[in-house]
């Protein structure tokens, strides 16, 4: 069941978000990004963000374990590290950016191994997606990649004369209490650029790796700019003289020349063409064989931010039969 | 440093640290000495034994780790750096003349007398040493165990390489390009938008500096060791580049290394 | 809730010197691994590293330790009494419950004899669960070998083929000089009812695996331990994932069949 919101009220739907909380929606200047908003006027929903939601999950770089005194002293965990944050709303994520945070949670969730400050954030940021009418990119082909009606609180679908919002939480359900109540199957975006989904396996061993690979300039933006890549490195900073510090961890990428270095100094994938077949394969291939999900939901960053416009969808719609 | 230093005795010695200079600007030397938060703190770890530049007094024993800064221009640096390699354990290349060359070694692609002449008054009566070389980085002359690029290097990577030093650690250098730096800092690529940044072939540790300040990176930390340059260079052309600032870019910097890299032909 | 990249403190018992890179730090632990399985050891300042445990026993952890980087070079630098972090432990272990009634055959180098040490420690318990026991262990030298002392107690419970791949100096255990396939494709072992638990340098692995599959044995009765850096130990980082496997949580004991021909 959903709501209704009328034309009219959209503006002062977005300043009782404002007031909720610290709001976060795509700002256009030189680009489109994911900002804090002072005046909901700035907010920019055609074109998807350049830096996908993750960030707002999964930082850059973050704190994982304080330091005391150093070596074998103390290593302590806090909680404030993470829930000192302001509590945020964030408005104008797109279906595939918001299908990435279901990704994320198959692998930040797990039982065995939840991650604390990932769930925290999930518990807690609000997430008020909006559903593209037109693919903002050509790059998009999110309609080849089963996307899901799921994993935000609300989600705007904008019609001839209304916005039907989609409501998924309890959360989200308060929110919008006071609108009025309709049901309604909005539909997904429809892309022309699509993904011919096959079992990858048969091609591991194929040339076109290396066609693609070889414009690779391994300058990591691929990953940096997925909604679903979230690998990381775990290292210590520490003072010398107080001997106080932390333990962190920070974006990592497997495009990055020291990913499978091991102590000693080997490196498994040593090449580009390892590098690139990983990436994309673990994408499409493995994530799928383990999840019964692709990893990629089809939002093009990949291809539209890559200096060599280096297309795996193309490869392996023409060159992978 | 003979033993893990956090695990040390308090009678135990601090590493004796020294900060060295040949031919180049001294502005890597200055990064150091204008560490101003975090110097003082440093400096009661370390026993900084020998740093002509601040210091009258210098300490010329055995270093456990010498910065070098500038590039072997002249004889007289040479017999500098080799004894400068024998006192230390450690020998870090310090900045860009150190490791690469940088605007110096833009000398090589010059005419030889053509340059000295701007440069000496009577180049036949210099003495003492002085008598111009091929200007060439220190790795070239001596064994180097650490490398930190940069016109100027960065604070945060001296810093950090001390501390990697101070627990013990063999330093490891930031060795990613440029755009990854940038991409965090959600910079709009330059590169995308037609103009000429090297930022995927340069090593980053600026935080990208320049891009985020719509100045396209001009390869200032000299080539990272994986780059792939053709493929770059290509980009380069696809944006309407001319071939010729490609060149003077990759030779104002590192010259000898894009050269050794097969990006300018010799 | 609990972070999962927190770790405990634990003090160091003893010390032993195996080898000229190789010692091995006993641990007072509740911490109770299956044999296969790892461990992070960490010291706050420097970083974590991933070590297979050594031992099977309530309560003393038997890390033994390769010096190759900082964690591990910081570790040969402390002394017994000190304390360091540990986690886990993490990972999948030698299924020895499941082959209770067979032959086994254990293969091994270098240090990848550590984390059979903990399967040794294991059969021993249980002796008459399990038929006839091979050894098979590896070293570069005389010098590098590791439990010397255990060498022998092995030597009189277990067939033990120990060998060296050079023996400049003396030789004290007079074992074979070659390499430790060259002992394993003359051994006169049978694949009937048996089954091979392997550990070591990925080229002896494979070599080992060639030279006993040539002798009949199949690859479901094959038990590898792959090793690449685990950093978080928890299937996220993504360093040691292999394609679509991550060796810190699906591995890092596979049955062989499972991995066979994975490419990087």
């Amino acid at each position: 069941m959903g709501r209704v919101l009328k034309k009219e009220d959209y503006k002062n739907f977005l300043i009782k978000f404002k007031n909720a909380g610290e709001l976060i929606a795509p700002v256009k200047t030189d680009m489109l990004r994911f900002q804090k908003i002072e005046d909901v006027e700035d907010i920019k929903l055609e074109g998807n963000p350049f830096f996908p939601l993750k960030k707002f999950f999964l930082p850059n770089e973050e704190i994982l374990l304080k330091i005391r005194n150093g070596l074998t002293k103390e290593l302590k965990r806090k909680k404030s590290f993470f829930s000192n944050e302001k509590k945020k709303i964030i408005f104008g994520a797109k279906l595939c950016d918001i299908n990435g945070l279901s990704i994320l949670d198959k692998l930040f969730l797990d039982h065995e191994y939840p991650d604390e400050a990932y769930k925290y954030r999930r518990e807690n940021i609000i997430v008020v997606g909006v559903n593209c009418l037109t693919p903002p990119s050509q790059h998009c082909f999110c309609s080849s990649m089963d996307l899901k009606k799921e994993s935000y609180d609300l989600l705007l679908h904008e019609r001839e004369n209304d916005y039907y919002i989609d409501v998924l939480s309890e959360t989200g359900k308060k929110l919008v209490k006071y609108l009025p109540e309709e049901n309604f199957d909005y539909p997904l975006p429809e892309t022309r650029k699509k993904l011919d989904k096959k079992n990858l396996w048969p091609f591991f061993a194929d040339n076109y790796w290396e066609n693609d690979s070889e414009q690779c300039v391994s300058c990591q933006r691929c990953t940096i700019l997925c909604p679903t890549c979230f690998c990381f490195d775990m290292f210590d900073n520490i003072n010398p003289s107080t001997r106080n510090g932390n333990r962190k961890r920070k974006i990592d990428s497997c495009h990055s020349k020291d990913f499978t270095k091991v102590a000693g100094g080997h490196v498994f994938r040593d090449t580009r063409l390892k590098q690139y077949r990983h990436r994309v394969l673990h994408k499409v291939q493995f994530f799928e064989d383990k999840f019964k999900r692709s990893m990629c939901t089809g939002c093009g960053r990949c291809i539209e931010h890559c200096h060599s416009k280096i297309d795996f969808v193309k490869t392996i719609n023409e060159d992978f039969k | 440093m003979s033993s893990l230093q956090l695990f040390k005795k308090k009678e135990e010695k601090k590493p004796k640290v020294a900060i060295h200079s040949i031919t180049g600007c001294a502005g890597c030397q200055l990064v150091v000495y204008f560490i101003r938060d975090k110097l003082l703190e440093l400096l009661g770890e370390i026993d900084l034994v020998a740093a002509p530049m601040i210091k009258g007094k210098n300490y010329s024993g055995q270093y456990d780790i010498c910065f070098v800064e500038g590039m072997v221009a002249n004889k007289r640096d040479f017999e500098h750096l080799k004894k400068w390699r024998e006192q230390s354990k450690y020998l870090v290349a310090w900045g860009t003349c150190a490791t690469h060359g940088n605007v110096p070694s833009i000398k090589i692609y010059k005419d030889k007398n053509e340059v000295e002449n701007v440069v000496y008054k009577d180049k036949n009566n210099l003495g003492g040493g002085s008598e111009p070389v091929k200007p060439t980085p220190i790795e070239k002359h001596v064994k180097v165990d650490y490398s930190i690029s940069g016109c100027p290097p960065e604070e945060i990577e001296f810093l950090r390489m001390m501390q990697h030093f101070l627990v013990g650690m063999k330093p490891t250098v930031y060795n990613e390009p440029v755009c990854v730096e940038c991409t965090l800092r959600e910079v709009n690529c330059l590169l995308d938008n037609g103009k000429e940044c090297l930022g995927p072939m340069i090593r980053g540790g600026c935080n990208a500096l320049c891009p985020a300040a719509n100045h396209s990176c001009t390869g200032c930390h000299g080539p990272i060791e994986h780059a792939n340059i053709s493929q770059t260079l290509k980009l380069l052309a696809n944006n309407g580049v001319s071939k010729e600032l490609v060149k003077q870019r990759l030779q104002k910097y590192a010259g000898l290394k894009f050269e050794e890299l097969g990006a300018i032909l010799k | 809730m609990k972070s999962i990249y927190q770790a405990k403190r634990y003090k160091i018992k003893d010390i032993q010197r195996q080898s000229n890179n190789n010692i091995m730090l006993r641990i007072k632990t509740k911490i109770n691994p299956s044999p296969g399985q790892f461990v992070e050891v960490s010291i706050p300042g420097i970083g974590e590293s991933p070590i297979s445990t050594a031992s099977y026993n309530k309560k003393i952890l038997d890390l033994n330790v390769q010096v190759v980087g900082n964690v591990t070079e910081a570790l040969a630098k402390m002394r017994i009494g000190q304390k360091i972090h540990l986690r886990g432990p993490y990972g999948t272990s030698y299924p020895l419950e499941q082959l209770k009634g067979e032959n086994l055959i254990l293969v091994a180098g270098g240090c990848g004899v550590a984390p059979l040490r903990a399967v040794i420690e294991y059969l021993k318990e249980r002796r008459l669960d399990y038929k006839e026991i091979h050894l098979f262990f590896g070293f570069r030298s005389p010098k590098d070998i590791l439990f010397k002392e255990e060498m022998k107690e092995w030597k009189s419970l277990y067939h033990l083929n120990l060998s060296v791949d050079k023996a400049p100096e003396e030789n004290p255990f007079n074992c074979p000089v070659g390499f430790v396939t060259q002992i394993l494709e003359e051994a006169d072992i049978s694949a009937d009812n048996s089954s091979i638990l392997l550990c070591g340098p990925p080229v002896m692995m494979d070599k080992s695996i060639t030279i006993l599959e040539n002798k009949g044995f199949s690859t479901d009765k094959m038990w590898i331990s792959l090793e690449r850096h685990m950093k978080c130990s928890t299937g996220k980082c993504g360093h040691c994932m292999v394609n679509g496997k991550y060796l810190c949580i699906d591995g890092p004991v596979f049955r062989y069949d499972k991995v066979k021909g994975i490419d990087e």
